[in-house]
């Protein structure tokens, strides 16, 4: 595997406006690092700035102050290139006037590649999400959990170095959560990307990650830094292994004070 | 035994008969046909009236007159050559708006400061009947080609404009941010995200603005034109020639019929993808 490049989160903070002219503060001095070729899940109450964070990682956001490096683990250097980024998002947002092919091809198609090589590669990207044959279809003729997969796929068909997850299971079923979670668990296991995982649910972050980052309620600062160091392959079966029910506990016990400062917050401005 | 095989064929054909007249009594129901049908209806009504009640034709003619007059009039009374200068000055006027209409919306909508200029033009414009600008038009330009194409694409433009912007403001920030991520230009942001986004919006300024532009053109026409179906209708009008007065309409009326049916089926045709 070669060496790969690690993301540097440098102090970032992010205070912006409400629509009174307050000021909020969504992000408080966050820093950490997220290391190639491994899964960081990154977990936190509601509103406390976790999918802000990716939205700065991507660079489709500026942070107030702070900074996102991106470090060449062989040279320990800034990367010479800007390492290729591809976020799968919780509402799936894909182009609803465009079938499952054309929106798998979005981002070839930006960057200019010819018609039968993006047919070539969407056709192997659908096939990894186990939705070959869907080209045709249109977003609204799929099931909540297959139009996830076609998100999964156009992030996937990028051959991104790094993947940014942000609560991508959010808006499912509990069943078809299970069953993604497992396959999202294979794909990285098998692929060896760098994937950063933004989620609120305690099991999903033990099942894909090698790393949990668990958050304080607004402002969003990092509470832990946990190490799940559970064997892979996971599945379901994992939530029975010795070590689970632990690092649950651990991690729902760090949870719960911030999430209840986060309600009791909310309470206050209601 | 022999009469009752003998029957049978009688009675199988009776079943036959009973069922087509089933099957004709519900087409005749049927919402589609009934239109239909009442149109017929009516006009048959319309030309045993005229012939019974012996009305002066000048008032009302027959119906199968102004079909005769309609069939002269294409014939050898150039209503093919009005017909052709009002389409080309309908949809002429019409394509000029619909360009200029989606850029400026989508200018507009993308730049808050040409928005702020350009809103409170709008605003003061848009509720002036256009009608009202024929006078300031001719003096401008005249009674010809520019004029005519100038007036019809007032019509379209402001519901193009407006809808543009109400569209592209309706887009979902989520597929912006998902285009972003996918490495889009703020171009081919506009061209790839917010336009198709904004194109069931847009498509019902052009409904509105294609009306208006009918209404405007035949309006003008009436006023200055010497060819186009509003000029021979006003010249109809002006010698009493009613049959031609009435055949002009029927042109008018069949246009807005196929313009309307047209625009469902291309309505149909963009919202594929809304299942």
């Amino acid at each position: 595997m070669p060496s790969g490049i690690a993301i540097r989160c440098d102090g970032v903070s992010l205070t912006y406006h409400a629509k009174s002219g307050a000021p909020v503060e969504a992000l408080r001095r966050v820093t950490f690092r997220v290391p190639p070729h491994k899964v960081t899940a990154v977990i936190g109450p509601s509103g406390c700035g976790k999918s802000t964070l990716l939205l700065i990682i991507r660079g489709l956001l500026a942070p107030t102050a702070g900074q996102i490096l991106f470090v060449d683990e062989a040279t320990g250097a800034a990367a010479a290139a800007k390492p290729r980024m591809a976020t799968v998002w919780q509402s799936f947002n894909l182009f609803p006037w465009r079938t499952v092919g054309e929106n798998v091809a979005f981002g070839l198609e930006l960057s200019g590649m010819s018609r039968s090589a993006r047919t070539e590669r969407v056709r192997r990207a659908l096939g990894l999400v186990d939705l070959a044959g869907f080209e045709t279809k249109y977003p609204r003729q799929l099931s909540g959990g297959m139009r996830q997969r076609v998100g999964l796929a156009r992030a996937l068909v990028m051959e991104p170095d790094i993947v940014l997850l942000d609560e991508p299971f959010g808006a499912l079923d509990a069943q078809t959560r299970l069953i993604l979670q497992e396959q999202l668990a294979r794909l990285v296991e098998t692929s060896g990307t760098t994937a950063i995982l933004v989620t609120h649910s305690i099991e999903e972050a033990i099942l894909l990650a090698d790393t949990i980052i668990v958050m304080t309620a607004r402002p969003g600062r990092i509470a832990a830094e946990i190490t799940v160091d559970l064997p892979r392959p996971r599945t379901l079966a994992t939530t029975h292994a010795p070590g689970y029910s632990a690092l649950f506990d651990r991690i729902y016990g760090l949870l719960r004070e911030e999430v209840v400062k986060a309600m009791t917050a909310e309470l206050e401005n209601a | 035994m022999r009469k009752v095989l003998d029957e049978q064929p009688l009675q199988t054909m009776k079943a036959a008969d009973i069922g087509r007249a089933q099957r004709i009594a519900a087409k005749l129901g049927e919402p589609r046909v009934l239109g239909w049908l009442v149109i017929v209806l009516l006009l048959v009504l319309w030309e045993a009236v005229v012939a019974v009640a012996q009305l002066n034709p000048i008032y009302l003619p027959r119906p199968s007159h102004i079909l005769a007059a309609l069939v002269t009039m294409f014939g050898s009374g150039g209503l093919f050559t009005d017909l052709a200068a009002t389409l080309g000055r309908i949809f002429g006027g019409f394509a000029i708006s619909l360009v200029i209409g989606t850029l400026l919306g989508v200018w507009m909508a993308t730049s808050e400061r040409v928005n702020a200029i350009a809103d409170n033009l709008i605003a003061a414009l848009y509720p002036l009947p256009k009608i009202t600008l024929i006078p300031l038009l001719i003096i401008w330009l005249g009674t010809g080609g520019p004029f005519m194409l100038t007036i019809s694409a007032l019509g379209a433009i402001f519901p193009i404009v407006i809808n543009t912007v109400l569209g592209i403001r309706q887009c979902d920030a989520g597929l912006v941010l998902a285009a972003r991520d996918l490495g889009a230009s703020d171009r081919q942001i506009v061209k790839m995200v917010l336009l198709p986004a904004a194109i069931p919006s847009i498509f019902a300024g052009v409904r509105l603005g294609l009306g208006v532009s009918i209404i405007l053109v035949v309006a003008a026409e009436m006023v200055v034109g010497k060819v186009g179906l509003g000029a021979r209708l006003y010249l109809a009008g002006q010698i009493l020639e009613t049959e031609q007065v009435f055949a002009v309409l029927i042109v008018l009326a069949i246009l807005g019929l196929v313009v309307t049916k047209t625009l469902d089926l291309i309505d149909v045709w963009l919202g594929q993808w809304r299942v």
